[in-house]
């Protein structure tokens, strides 16, 4: 309980910090106050029907909103504004709005503000008759409501497609169409938009002549409007529809007593459905006097009917109206009085011909020729059959064509679905080959890891057994030639009694020797200075006693060539030389070196006593072990008391 | 004879037999020292007090002991004297006798007689630090060669050329006619004769029989 006041006053603390920081965000919280204000006098102005003074609070609105760069109410405002001027009858102000509406809703990808635009836009063009137009801006709309799943607003748009191509006369589409719809809303209870997407199928497939779809589809409109309440729902005018047509579908299936029966109640209002409009009841009027007349012939109730409807539309000026009932009177009297079926047709003709109406011209001489076949006739018949068989032709070639384009779209997506699904599958395949590739790679990496490792051991091993090897020569040396002559001199200081001069000799050759062997082991520059090192070895040997001629080469030969090869060749050269010097008593030495086609070739030759092959076994082992490490080719050629001659060749 | 000398060598028992050469030379001051680093501190006590050695007989290479040296070789020693002290004399007296190493001491570092340790060398030390001190210059018999032509034992394919003329039976005339009918060069008598003579040195010999017999010997013809 203490903790409380503590604790309340934290949160106190938070709220100021929050609200603060809002404040900060907004620096003008004024106007957005004001938007708001502006945004909702607006509506309840335009609810209360004062669309003027609504048109001025948004314009208000949608100045502030320009100021704040605030681009949602501008948009909202757009929107509003295209309603109010819509409410008040202005339409191109409306579709003006619009335009603007879509053009920042585009600007700002808002997808949901598009696709209202858009249903919008579509509406417009549909009320000044460019129906390809508004298909297109529907059809726009459709898809943008699909990208946000709004089933709802698909189906509006298709049902408005739907009844363009109806009014187009594209029976086929428009069914097809209303079916699609169907799909988006089936599921739902919105029965007005149902009914409605029924009713549409039945009168297109009615007009395509397909009678039990018509008829099956027009019962599920009516099976949702089984009570008052649906009714009211779907609208009364919708409903009257529905059964006109249903009437009508009978009509045309030869049920003529139901057909008329539906006719005469709704002109009773026995369903209920409210009195009926003036053009709903002279449209209604006119589908009953002729299926009076086709149940029952001439009748004078269908002739005043239609004569009533005539007087209507002659009233109202609606040509194609008086059309339908003057084709109706003309077959009223076809058989009765044929001179006024006649005149009747002469109507006809003349009124088609203002609406350039084919096919009611074609209609009207076909009956003509019937009572008159006169030639005159005959032949304007047969130009029109020409005419309106191709017409329908052309029709049904671009239904075709539609309905293939449509399939060719509709393959399109499945198979883009396909590639979709293939190019997952590839995606999930190249994961697996990745993984399976860096698998091998890491255990490649592994392997050359230890065969790497494997190598430098075994190189290891060669280099110690290399290093063991010259320390077994060293000490063999050692042993051979300084601690024998030691050995010796100390027994001769023991046992007889030299001179001084005779054992300092002595001493200063066993010293030389130690000097040689450790010349043998010195370093050697391998590097730009072989060549005056090389020289320098034979000027060594060079004394009064041996002249060491070198035969003048280029010393740019040793570029590129290995430092072991270099080292080995100085090793074996001084080998030779230091033989020379203590065995041979030779006066001259020439040496030669020359590279030619990749071999550099040595030639060594003294005028020694040389040696017999006997001894060279064991004096030139070592010497030739070291060409042929080399991978070279030491050969020579000896004989006592003549010199020897020593060659080396070796690759490089 | 010189007055004072300084002896940097790390063998005691050398160290005496330099020390017993010195002092038959009656020289004063003969200071002796077994690492480079004394040797240079010597050196500078003897400039400071303005007494400094007139020079320095080293070794060359000295062997690493426990006491952490400045200058580890003979070679370090002479270039850190010789850079506060131009003028002063120096002997190197080394088992070495790598002919590169003597050209350098001698060409870079300026010394002034190299002396190779050997059988003889004490007697040399003592002829060196006369021919030194008279300012002249000392090499031991091994590394006289560092200092000589580079060219100086070397024979090209003209040379041997000319030794097979010479083994076919030609007079000199003969042979510089055949070497102008060829267009060799060099084709004069005078240096046709030059260069025979100059083969007899290579190939020591005393006439130009004894010359072709060499050569021949050597299977170079």
């Amino acid at each position: 309980m203490k903790l409380l006041p503590k604790s309340s006053f934290f949160f106190v603390l938070l709220l100021l910090i929050y609200s603060s920081c809002k404040k900060e965000n907004n620096n003008n919280p004024k106007n957005i106050y004001k938007i708001t204000f502006y945004d909702s006098i607006s509506y309840h102005k335009s609810d209360a029907g004062k669309q003027d003074s609504a048109i001025y609070y948004t314009r208000k609105m949608l100045e502030i909103a320009k100021d704040e760069h605030d681009v949602t109410s501008e948009k909202e405002a757009y929107n509003k504004l295209a309603i109010y001027f819509k409410k008040n009858k202005n339409v191109d102000s409306s579709f003006h709005y619009i335009n603007k509406f879509f053009a920042l809703s585009k600007k700002t990808r808002d997808t949901l503000s598009m696709a209202k635009a858009l249903y919008k836009k579509g509406w417009h063009y549909r009320r000044i008759d460019s129906l390809n137009l508004a298909k297109r801006n529907l059809m726009d709309s459709k898809n943008y409501y699909l990208q946000i799943d709004d089933s709802l607003k698909v189906s509006y748009n298709l049902l408005d497609i739907a009844n363009i191509e109806k009014k187009q006369g594209n029976f086929g589409m428009s069914q097809f169409y209303s079916i699609q719809g169907l799909k988006y809303i089936e599921n739902t209870s919105n029965a007005r938009t149902t009914s409605k997407f029924y009713y549409t199928i039945a009168v297109a497939a009615k007009e395509r002549g397909d009678l039990p779809t018509a008829e099956k589809r027009i019962n599920q409109a009516l099976a949702l409007a089984n009570d008052s309440i649906s009714i009211k729902t779907i609208g009364h005018s919708n409903v009257i529809s529905f059964y006109d047509t249903k009437a009508n579908i009978l009509k045309a299936k030869g049920n003529y007593t139901l057909a008329s029966d539906i006719y005469e109640n709704l002109l009773n209002n026995s369903l209920n459905l409210g009195k009926l409009s003036k053009g709903a009841r002279v449209r209604v009027n006119g589908n009953l006097a002729h299926t009076l007349f086709l149940k029952s012939g001439f009748n004078e109730r269908s002739d005043s009917l239609l004569k009533n409807s005539l007087y209507f539309y002659k009233k109202e000026d609606n040509t194609s109206g008086l059309i339908s009932i003057n084709m109706k009177l003309a077959e009223l009297y076809s058989n009765r009085d044929e001179t006024k079926a006649v005149s009747y047709l002469e109507k006809v003709i003349e009124q088609a011909n203002i609406l350039d109406n084919k096919k009611s011209l074609y209609e009207a001489y076909h009956k003509l020729i019937m009572i008159n076949n006169s030639k005159e006739n005959i032949a304007k018949y047969l130009v029109l059959e020409e005419v309106v068989r191709r017409e329908k032709d052309s029709l049904e070639s671009r239904f075709v064509n539609t309905k293939f384009d449509f399939d060719k779209s509709e393959n399109e997506r499945i198979k883009a679905e396909n590639e979709n699904i293939i190019l997952e599958n590839k995606a999930t395949n190249r994961l697996v080959q990745n993984l399976i590739l860096l698998l091998i790679l890491i255990s490649s990496f592994v392997i050359a890891y230890f065969i790497y490792q494997r190598i430098k051991r075994k190189h290891k091993i060669e280099k110690v057994k290399t290093v063991h090897v010259t320390e077994a020569r060293i000490s063999t040396k050692v042993h051979d030639e300084l601690a024998n002559d030691l050995y010796e001199l100390m027994t001769q200081l023991e046992t007889a009694n030299p001179e001084k001069e005779v054992v300092l000799d002595k001493l200063d050759t066993i010293y030389n020797q130690a000097r040689d062997i450790s010349k043998q082991i010195q370093s050697v520059d391998t590097d730009k200075g072989f060549a005056d090192e090389l020289s320098n070895l034979f000027r060594t040997y060079q004394s009064n006693l041996v002249n060491v001629l070198l035969k003048r080469y280029d010393t740019d030969i040793w570029k590129g060539i290995s430092e072991h090869i270099k080292i080995t060749l100085y090793r074996v050269l001084q080998e030779f030389l230091t033989n020379m010097k203590k065995h041979s008593n030779a006066s001259l030495v020439v040496v030669s070196i020359e590279k030619q086609h990749k071999q550099l070739f040595i030639q060594y030759i003294d005028n020694g006593k040389g040696f017999t092959t006997e001894i060279s076994k064991n004096g030139l082992r070592n010497a030739e072990n070291r060409i042929r490490a080399i991978k070279g080719k030491l050969t020579f050629d000896t004989e006592l008391s003549k010199g020897c001659k020593f060659s080396i060749n070796v690759p490089v | 004879m010189f007055t004072k000398v300084l002896i940097a060598e790390d063998m005691d028992d050398i160290n005496t037999g330099v020390l017993t050469v010195l002092s038959k030379l009656e020289i004063a001051t003969i200071d002796h020292v077994q690492y480079c680093d004394d040797a240079d501190l010597k050196a500078k006590r003897a400039r400071k007090d303005e007494k400094p050695y007139e020079l320095l007989i080293t070794d060359l290479s000295f062997v690493k002991d426990h006491r952490e040296q400045q200058l580890s070789s003979g070679e370090e020693l002479i270039v850190t004297i010789k850079a506060a002290q131009p003028n002063i004399k120096v002997i190197v007296y080394s088992v070495e006798d790598k002919l590169q190493r003597v050209r350098r001491l001698k060409n870079e570092h300026g010394i002034d007689a190299y002396v190779c340790k050997g059988r003889k060398s004490l007697q040399e030390l003592k002829t060196a630090i006369r021919r030194v001190f008279k300012g002249e210059e000392y090499f031991s018999e091994q590394v006289k060669n560092a200092l000589s032509p580079k060219s100086d034992m070397e024979i090209d394919d003209y040379d041997i050329g000319l030794l097979r003329l010479l083994s076919e039976g030609l007079s000199q005339d003969e042979i510089a006619k055949n070497l102008k009918a060829r267009s060799v060069s060099p084709n004069s008598l005078s240096s046709i004769e030059k260069r025979l003579s100059k083969l007899k040195i290579y190939f020591k010999a005393n006439n130009a029989i004894h010359l072709i017999a060499n050569a021949k010997d050597l299977g170079l013809i």
